[in-house]
C-alpha cells in the first residue's frame, strides 16, 4: 500500500465509524416495523395489481371487440381519472393550520384548536407524538435540527426536538398578538412579526435581533447566503443572511398583507394569497418566468425537486391541489378535489400531504399520480 | 423456497437485523446523505423480498442486499431524484446543517471524505468497497456487474483523481498497470 492507500483505508473507516456511532440503535427497530409494514402493503399491491390486471385486459379486449373507434382516437386527457382518493387520512389535533415536513422526513402539523403539534412517521402513517404547547400555534418550521413553532399570542416561538418531541425553550421576540412567518436559514431562524420588523434568532442564542429592513414585512425567503424580505406593499429587499444588511437592487411584485414568498427550483415563487396567480421570478431581478393562473385563491406551494402542487380555493369555498411543471407552471391535468378546507401542502416520502382543518386530519396523496 | 408469511416475515426481520446498519453505513459513504441511506436500504429489503419466491439462495442474502444498496446509489445519483423530502415550506425554511456527527473527525479524514464525495459514483463505489469494507476486487465487480478490470482501472482513475485533489502522488505500480 502507498501512503495514499494507506490514508484512505484508514480515513474512510474512521468517516465510517464516526457515522455508525451517531446512530440510535432504536433507529433500526423503528426502521425494522416499518419496512414491514411496507413489505406487506407492496405485497398485497402487486396481488390486487396481478388480479386487476387480469381483469382489466379482459375489459379492454371485450370493449375493442364491441367499440367503433371514433375519428381522431380517444382523448388521453379523459382516460385518466384523478387521484383524488387520499392513500392515508391521519388524524391529528384539532384545526391543523400549518404543516412542515423535514428532519428525517416526518411530518409535522400545528394544530390551532387544541394548542398542541403533531408528529405524523410517513413510514407507518401514524401520528406518534403530539405535543401540547402553552398557546395556540402559528406557523412552524423545520430544518435538519429542532422545530420551531410559533405562539403568536406570546409574541414568541417555541423550539421543539424532532426526535423525541420534548419542548426545550420558548424565546420571546415581539409583542404578543402579531402573526409570525418562521424560516430557517443556515444556523439561523428568521422570524417575520407581519407589519412589524424581521427578527434574526441566531443557533444557540436566546436574544432575537430586531432588524428594520422594511416598514410592513410579510413574508421571508432564503437560498445560499441571500434572504429575500417581502414588504406588504409588494417591495422584495434581498440581504445578506450572514450580516442582516441590504444587498443589491430590491424588485417589486403585487401588494398584500398575506403574501407568501418560497425559494425553490431556482426560482422566487410569490403569490398574494388574495388572487390567483402564481408568478414564477428570477430571484435576482425578479423578471417573471412563469405564471400560473388559477380558477379561484392559489393559498400554498407545495414543491420538491420533482413535481409542484399549488392549493387552490374556489370561489365556492371548495379547495383543490393541482399539479403544475415547475419548469412553465403549466398544469399537468392532475387535480385533487379535498374533502374539506385544505389550509397547507407538504412533500414526503413520496407523497403529498395536505392537511384537512375541518376534518381535524392530514391526508397523504400519491405525488405523482 | 416456500415457507409461510409468518417464518417469511421473521426471516426477513433477522436479515435486517443482522444487515441494516452496515447496509445503511455502506450506502451513507456513497451517497453522503443520512436520509437518503435510510430510505435506500429500506428499498433495497422491499426490492429484495417483495418477490420473496425469486430468491433462491437466502445465503446469499448479503450479497443481493449489498448489490441493491449499491446500484439503488448508483441509479439514484444517476438521475438526480434523491428524495430530499423537502417542500416548499422546508425549501423556504432550510438550509442543510451539520448534524454534528463529524464533529470528532480528524481534518485529514475530513479532507480525504470531501475528496472522496466529489468522485463520479462508480468510482466513489469502488473506493468505498474497495477501502472501507475490504471487500476484493472480483466480489466488488460482482456487485457492480463489471469485469474485474473494471474495477481495477476505476480504483485506479479514483486514486488518481484523489491524488490530484489532495495534492498526493499515487504511486502504486498496479495503477499504471491497470490504466494501461
Amino acid at each position: 500500500l502507498n501512503d495514499l492507500e494507506r490514508r484512505l483505508k484508514h480515513s474512510l473507516k474512521e468517516v465510517r465509524d464516526a457515522h455508525h456511532a451517531s446512530i440510535d440503535p432504536n433507529e433500526r427497530f423503528e426502521a425494522r416495523r416499518a419496512m414491514l409494514r411496507r413489505l406487506h402493503r407492496r405485497r398485497a399491491i402487486n396481488s390486487v395489481g396481478a388480479v386487476a390486471l387480469g381483469t382489466a385486459a379482459v375489459v379492454v379486449i371485450a370493449v375493442l371487440a364491441t367499440r367503433t373507434q371514433p375519428v381522431g382516437g380517444p382523448d388521453p386527457s379523459k382516460t385518466l381519472p384523478p387521484a383524488s382518493q387520499p392513500l392515508e387520512a391521519v388524524s391529528v389535533g384539532r384545526a391543523p393550520s400549518d404543516i412542515a415536513v423535514g428532519g428525517i422526513g416526518n411530518v409535522w402539523t400545528a394544530n390551532q384548536e387544541n394548542d398542541s403539534v403533531t408528529r405524523v412517521d410517513p413510514r407507518t402513517d401514524r401520528a406518534d407524538i403530539s405535543i401540547p404547547l402553552s398557546s395556540s400555534p402559528g406557523d412552524i418550521a423545520i430544518a435538519s435540527g429542532p422545530v420551531w413553532v410559533a405562539l403568536p399570542d406570546e409574541g414568541a416561538v417555541t423550539k421543539v426536538d424532532f426526535l423525541t418531541g420534548q419542548p426545550s425553550e420558548t424565546i420571546t421576540v415581539s409583542t404578543p398578538g402579531i402573526e409570525m412567518e418562521l424560516t430557517v436559514g443556515p444556523d439561523v431562524l428568521w422570524i417575520v412579526a407581519k407589519g412589524d420588523a424581521l427578527y434574526r434568532l441566531d443557533a444557540g442564542s436566546a436574544t432575537p435581533q430586531r432588524l428594520e429592513l422594511t416598514a410592513r414585512p410579510v413574508d421571508v425567503a432564503v437560498h445560499g447566503t441571500t434572504g429575500y424580505l417581502l414588504d406588504a406593499d409588494g417591495t422584495v429587499t434581498l440581504f445578506d443572511q450572514t450580516t442582516g444588511d441590504a444587498v443589491g437592487n430590491s424588485f417589486t411584485v403585487a401588494p398584500g398583507e398575506a403574501g407568501d414568498l418560497i425559494y425553490a427550483a431556482g426560482a422566487l415563487w410569490h403569490f398574494t394569497g388574495a388572487d390567483g396567480n402564481l408568478i414564477k421570478m428570477d430571484p435576482s431581478s425578479g423578471a417573471e418566468l412563469a405564471r400560473y393562473e388559477a380558477d379561484g385563491t392559489v393559498i400554498d406551494l407545495a414543491i420538491d425537486p420533482k413535481v409542484a402542487w399549488v392549493l387552490v380555493r374556489a370561489g365556492d369555498g371548495t379547495h383543490r391541489v393541482v399539479r403544475i411543471a415547475r419548469e412553465d407552471a403549466a398544469p399537468s391535468g392532475d387535480e385533487i378535489t379535498m374533502p374539506g378546507q385544505a389550509v397547507e401542502a407538504g412533500i414526503s416520502g413520496g407523497r403529498l400531504w395536505v392537511t384537512d382543518r375541518t376534518g381535524n386530519q392530514v391526508l397523504a396523496f400519491d405525488k405523482l399520480p | 423456497v416456500r415457507e409461510g408469511a409468518e417464518g417469511r416475515d421473521a426471516h426477513v426481520a433477522a436479515l435486517f437485523d443482522e444487515h441494516y446498519d452496515r447496509l445503511r453505513d455502506l450506502a451513507f459513504m456513497i451517497m453522503g446523505d443520512r436520509g437518503a441511506a435510510e430510505e435506500l436500504v429500506m428499498e433495497a429489503f422491499l426490492k429484495t423480498f417483495t418477490g420473496w419466491s425469486r430468491i433462491r439462495e437466502l445465503d446469499r442474502a448479503d450479497a443481493y442486499l449489498k448489490r441493491a444498496v449499491v446500484n439503488l446509489c448508483r441509479s439514484k445519483i444517476r438521475r438526480k431524484t434523491i428524495e430530499f423530502r423537502q417542500n416548499a415550506t422546508v425549501y423556504k425554511r432550510e438550509e442543510r446543517r451539520k448534524t454534528g456527527w463529524d464533529a470528532d473527525l480528524h481534518e485529514d479524514s475530513r479532507e480525504l471524505w470531501a475528496a472522496v464525495r466529489r468522485l463520479p459514483v462508480r468510482q466513489r463505489a469502488c473506493i468505498v468497497l474497495f477501502y472501507a469494507e475490504d471487500l476484493p476486487e472480483g466480489e466488488i465487480a460482482d456487485i457492480l456487474d463489471c469485469s474485474v478490470g473494471t474495477v481495477r482501472s476505476q480504483l485506479s482513475r479514483a486514486r488518481k483523481k484523489l491524488g490530484s485533489m489532495l495534492g498526493v502522488a499515487d504511486s502504486d505500480p498496479s495503477a499504471e498497470e491497470a490504466e494501461s
